[in-house]
């Protein structure tokens, strides 16, 4: 099914603005990062988890690079890709929670460090404070989406979102502090 | 509580906090209130911000891929992207057995989702389905019916279905996630009787009510879902037969649809109760954890629900006070297992709820003592013998204690106590009065419902067992008891095996609950019966190995006990009867899979021992005393096969006089009454077989007399008429031999009335009809004796018009066919037909030699052959001319029983028949 849809065609059109392109992709990416996962788990692995990194760019190689070399909407596509990366976690983790609702889902810890170490949280509540900072900052919310949810260096951020390396830097000290204050409120 | 951030303050908190970050740490703090000016608000805040500053990491943490590996696990939705008619698939949002439901939005408008069913794997049934649910559908317009926007084929040829889409949770989802309270969840689920009235008024069931049928927008708006399965009655009937195929949700489906019966709208009905109960008591009343789907449809089916406000309490948002009285009552007249019992309709239900929203009495009435026991005798109406009145008014006592156990809850102390009296009840039901009522006359209804109302019993124990180990081996020798009670072949039984095999493995599976925490004598005990219950079964149906190796098992758990607890007459019994069966099958066939006649008589020794010295230590007990008398009829029993009549005959008089002791005075234990006729009987051919024409005689008569009084007490039991035929023809045929025809005469003609009158009941039964010819031969017999050959041959061809027809069946009954020639030819010569009976003889010794030769019949026909071959002599002598050939037939029959003497099996009788043809044979 996937084959009857040109992907960098697709992905140029989506770059461009095409909403209808954009909502073909979305299922094939979103396929492709599971598929990914899938043969990922499938292969021998000695206390190693799925790197998201490893997923996403390995989707884009796998989708993207055969087809046309050095295509210029690489960035677009991981931009794409941490976005349905996150989608897929948290849509994860909401079902998880009301299949089991009142028998303890784990939640995720964020970190050891202190105002954090006793209050764990889990990954829909990362995404409900990411929407909250879209509200303030959207540019800082796809930079925190592009590095957590697709792994992205900061070189790789500013290039995808058209920003200079300093200013995603910058962007992401604070996002983090509000991050910070929120998940541990 | 956290001020607002509008984008400009986080802008120019931005700015503060940037600017201090460059900054050694040390001087941030300093830095931060210099660049606040006098903004105390605006450095609060930037220093919580900073207080932060290493909450969140750098990176997600692995752990919170998770998701990622389980997402992966399941199944790929492949479906995905796809376009299909103007729309293009998104998320799946659910599949069940045969078609998958989608998100979806319009090719050309990215606002509108829509939900599409889409059929997969599509066979006719499910494509008539699918037709259906679009023809209903189209049909249905009603603000909580999802409705239906368009319907089509895909390219393949699977069919989908365009369908509103409902953002929105299943009920049960909305119960647990937005906590509505009480009023609330009734106001919405009356929007959802709505709905189903909606759909009834237009002849249609739904079939398939549940709350992951019923989805809840934002608004708390709910909408129906699913009539996939949904059925259209016939007009102005509100009930329609079953469609092919179970599709329903086992867990909601009613008890009628269970049993296969008609679905009404009162299917419907009851599905709703089961949706109020979940709503009132966040539970299902019957769904217990870790029960397997049989267990749940057991529970459907024969368990009464708890009140639901019992388990309010553990909702939030509910009071179990505001729930108790009206809300249980209404919810559990809904679920009534009886369609009849519950509300007429979805409007009374609605009705109902109404009343109790808007404070008016409600029609639904509680479950109160003189309902509960009306609806119990009810169940019960078979008025069968006098023990019924004592059992019934037993079944309504123990009716009321579970009815008190259930309202008694609140207090639990009591409840249990009343649940301690039901469970002693119940053991009663299945021990004492099983005990009493298997013994006495007529009583095969009253079993029927003792194995019913048993198993009633159980599940209802069972489903309140938990980590009960007492329970739980009550509950396995309560199954075992039932399984007793349906078809262990050693006692009175109902003849349902396979129902007994299902008892058993619900003892086996109750058991190992039970050995899991404990292995006292006690669980070993029913362990070591139920190994011995299994062995019955598989010995039954010639299952010789594992019947061997199950006894053995079974054995050996007993010797284990009785070592233990040597006083202990319970397992001293049923070890004793183990080593019998032990005996009996190993003479059969040894585990080297030849028999093995020293190891069973060892074991029959042993078991005949242990009893007697049981006996000797406790002559008061009438089980042993049974027990001794089986021993000793065993013994009688051994003794024929070794062909020594006079022990056998020892044996089995003392065997009579035990068993005679043992009944006398209990008229009513007509299962060992019988015992005395079987006991008789045998006598009868020992003492024949001994040349004791009298004592033979006398037995056969007293068996006929006693078996005659039975009948007459339970005139209804096949087993006593069989009982009756039976001893009938070994009393006419030692009448009949001792000289005393005429005697014989009416009881012969008994014995064939007799056995028409079976035969009319069971017509063709091939058994009866045997039995029927030979009480034909009898009369034959008797015919000759009172001197009427041509009566004899009349009656021995009646039996052998019978024989002929049976002849198929089996090289016995093809020997019958020529012993009944045998009879006929010496009847005619008798009557001086003798060319006649030449014919007839040579007939009769062809068919016999064949036989013999063959080794198709036993050897005792060596016998009979002889027999004819003097009477085809006694024919041809009736000629002199035909000496030789009569001569040649004599010695036929001369050189039988000289092979006869050669294995030492020539009896006195035949000895002495041989004489006389030797006689006859010489020129």
């Amino acid at each position: 099914m996937t084959g009857t849809v040109d992907i960098t065609q697709q992905l140029g059109a989506a770059q461009a603005g095409d909403a209808a392109a954009l909502d073909a992709l979305f299922p094939i990416v979103y396929d492709e990062l599971k598929r990914l996962a899938r043969s990922e788990l499938a292969r021998e692995r000695a206390g190693h988890t799925l790197q998201p990194t490893a997923l996403v760019h390995e989707a884009y190689l796998r989708l993207v690079a055969q087809q046309v070399e050095g295509w210029s909407g690489r960035a677009y596509f991981f931009s794409l890709a941490a976005s349905m990366m996150r989608r897929i976690l948290v849509n994860h983790a909401r079902d998880r929670a009301a299949q089991k609702r009142g028998s303890g889902v784990a939640p995720v810890t964020l970190s050891q460090a202190e105002g954090l170490a006793d209050g764990a949280l889990d990954v829909v509540e990362l995404h409900e404070a990411l929407e909250e900072l879209a509200r303030l900052d959207a540019r800082q919310a796809r930079v925190v989406e592009l590095k957590f949810f697709g792994g992205l260096e900061i070189e790789e951020i500013a290039e995808v979102v058209g920003v200079s390396s300093a200013t995603v830097r910058r962007d992401w000290t604070m996002a983090r502090l509000w991050l910070g204050r929120e998940l541990s409120a | 509580m956290k001020p607002a951030l509008t984008p400009q303050r986080w802008q120019r908190l931005q700015d503060v906090l940037a600017a201090a970050l460059e900054l050694p740490r040390e001087r941030q703090s300093a830095a931060l209130a210099a660049a606040c000016g006098g903004d105390t608000e605006l450095l609060t805040e930037a220093q919580s911000l900073l207080a932060h500053r290493d909450a969140v990491p750098e990176r997600l943490p692995a752990i919170a891929f998770a998701g990622l590996e389980a997402e992966a696990n399941s199944a790929g939705d492949s479906d995905r992207g796809r376009r299909i008619g103007l729309f293009v698939l998104d998320d799946l949002l659910g599949s069940g057995g045969s078609s998958s439901v989608y998100r979806a939005r319009r090719v050309d408008d990215f606002e509108q989702f829509v939900a599409v069913k889409l059929l997969r794997g599509h066979d006719r049934t499910s494509l008539r389905r699918f037709e259906r649910e679009r023809g209903i559908l189209a049909s249905l317009n009603h603000p909580h019916i999802a409705r239906l926007f368009d319907a089509g084929s895909t390219p393949e040829g699977a069919p989908y279905l365009v369908l509103e889409y409902v953002d929105g949770r299943t009920w049960d989802r909305w119960l647990t996630e937005a906590r509505p309270d009480l009023r609330r969840r009734i106001e919405q689920f009356l929007l959802v009787c709505d709905a189903v009235e909606h759909a009834h008024r237009r002849l249609l069931v739904h079939r398939d009510l549940k709350p992951a049928n019923i989805l809840v927008d934002a608004n708390d708006v709910p909408r129906l879902l699913d009539f996939g399965i949904a059925t259209l009655l016939q007009d102005g009937d509100s009930t329609v037969t079953r469609e092919g195929g179970a599709a329903m949700t086992p867990a909601y489906a009613a008890p009628e649809q269970l049993r296969g019966e008609p679905v009404t709208t009162a299917t419907d009905v009851y599905a709703l109760g089961l949706v109020l109960y979940e709503t009132l008591s966040g539970r299902h009343p019957f769904r217990k954890p870790g029960d397997s789907e049989r267990e749940l449809l057991r529970a459907i089916t024969t368990r009464d629900a708890e009140r639901p406000s019992q388990h309010s309490a553990t909702v939030s948002g509910l009071r179990a006070a505001d729930v108790r009285g009206d809300l249980d009552n209404i919810v559990l007249t809904a679920i009534e297992r009886e369609p009849t019992r519950r509300y007429g309709s979805v409007r009374e239900l609605a009705d109902d709820l109404r009343a109790w929203l808007a404070g008016r009495p409600v029609s639904a009435r509680p479950h109160t003592f003189a309902y509960l026991a009306r609806k119990f005798v009810a169940r019960h109406r078979v008025a069968v013998v006098t023990a019924a009145a004592a059992t019934l008014a037993l079944l309504v006592a123990s009716g009321i204690a579970l009815w008190q156990a259930r309202i008694a809850v609140q207090e639990r102390e009591r409840a249990q106590q009343r649940f301690a009296e039901v469970r002693r009840f119940a053991n009663n039901l299945l021990f004492d009065y099983h005990e009493g009522i298997q013994k006495l006359a007529g009583s095969l209804p009253m079993q029927e419902r003792l194995v019913r109302d048993g198993i009633e019993y159980l599940e209802r124990l069972r489903a309140d067992a938990g980590d009960d180990t007492d329970l739980w081996r009550d509950i396995a020798a309560g199954y075992i008891k039932v399984g007793d009670l349906q078809g262990n072949p050693y006692g009175a039984n109902l003849g349902d095996f396979a129902g007994a095999g299902k008892s058993y493995d619900q003892a086996d599976a109750a058991l190992a609950r039970a050995e899991a925490r404990d292995l006292s004598a006690g669980t070993r005990v029913l362990r070591a019966r139920l190994s011995m219950r299994r062995a019955y079964l598989h010995y039954q149906d010639a299952e010789l190995d594992p019947a061997r190796e199950r006894t053995h098992e079974s054995v050996r758990g007993f010797a284990a006990l009785h070592a233990e607890t040597p006083d202990d007459l319970d397992v001293l019994n049923e070890y004793a009867d183990g080593l019998d069966l032990y005996s009996e099958l190993i003479g059969l066939r040894g585990d080297d899979g030849k028999p093995d006649p020293d190891g069973a008589r060892r074991y029959q020794l042993q078991a005949a021992e242990l009893r007697r010295d049981a006996l000797a230590r406790t002559p008061d007990s009438k089980r042993l005393r049974y027990a001794v008398y089986t021993s000793q009829q065993r013994e009688g029993a051994y003794w024929v096969e070794r062909n020594d009549m006079a022990k056998a005959e020892a044996a089995l008089t003392d065997a009579l006089r035990m068993i005679r002791d043992l009944v006398a005075g209990d008229t009513s234990d007509t299962y060992r009454q019988r015992e005395i006729g079987v006991v008789l009987v045998r006598l009868v051919q020992v003492q024949d077989a001994q040349g004791k024409l009298d004592a033979s005689l006398d037995s056969a008569l007293q068996a006929m007399k006693h078996m005659d009084e039975l009948l007459a007490r339970d005139p209804d039991n096949d087993s006593m008429r069989e009982g009756v035929t039976s001893t009938t023809g070994w009393a006419a045929r030692q009448l009949v031999k001792a000289g005393r025809h005429g005697e014989a005469l009416p009881i012969v003609q008994r014995q064939i009335a007799m056995n028409e009158a079976r035969l009319r009941a069971a017509p063709d039964n091939p058994e009866i009809r045997y039995n029927l010819s030979l009480a034909y031969r009898r009369l034959g017999e008797q015919r000759v004796a009172a001197g009427d050959p041509d009566g004899a041959i009349q009656a021995h061809r009646k039996a052998l018009e019978i024989q002929q027809d049976l002849a198929a069946l089996s090289a016995d009954h093809a020997a019958a066919v020529a012993l009944s020639l045998l009879h006929v030819g010496r009847a005619e010569h008798a009557a001086g037909r003798t060319s006649a009976a030449r014919t007839t003889l040579t007939d009769a010794t062809r068919r016999l030699a064949e036989l013999v030769n063959a080794k198709a019949v036993g050897a005792s026909y060596g016998d009979d052959l002889a027999e004819a071959y003097v009477a085809l002599g006694d024919a041809w002598a009736a000629t002199p001319a035909d000496r030789a050939r009569a001569a040649d037939a004599y010695r036929s029959a001369v050189a039988i029983w000289d092979g006869f003497e050669r294995d030492g099996a020539l009896s006195p009788l035949s000895a002495s028949k041989r004489d006389r043809a030797r006689r006859a044979a010489a020129p």
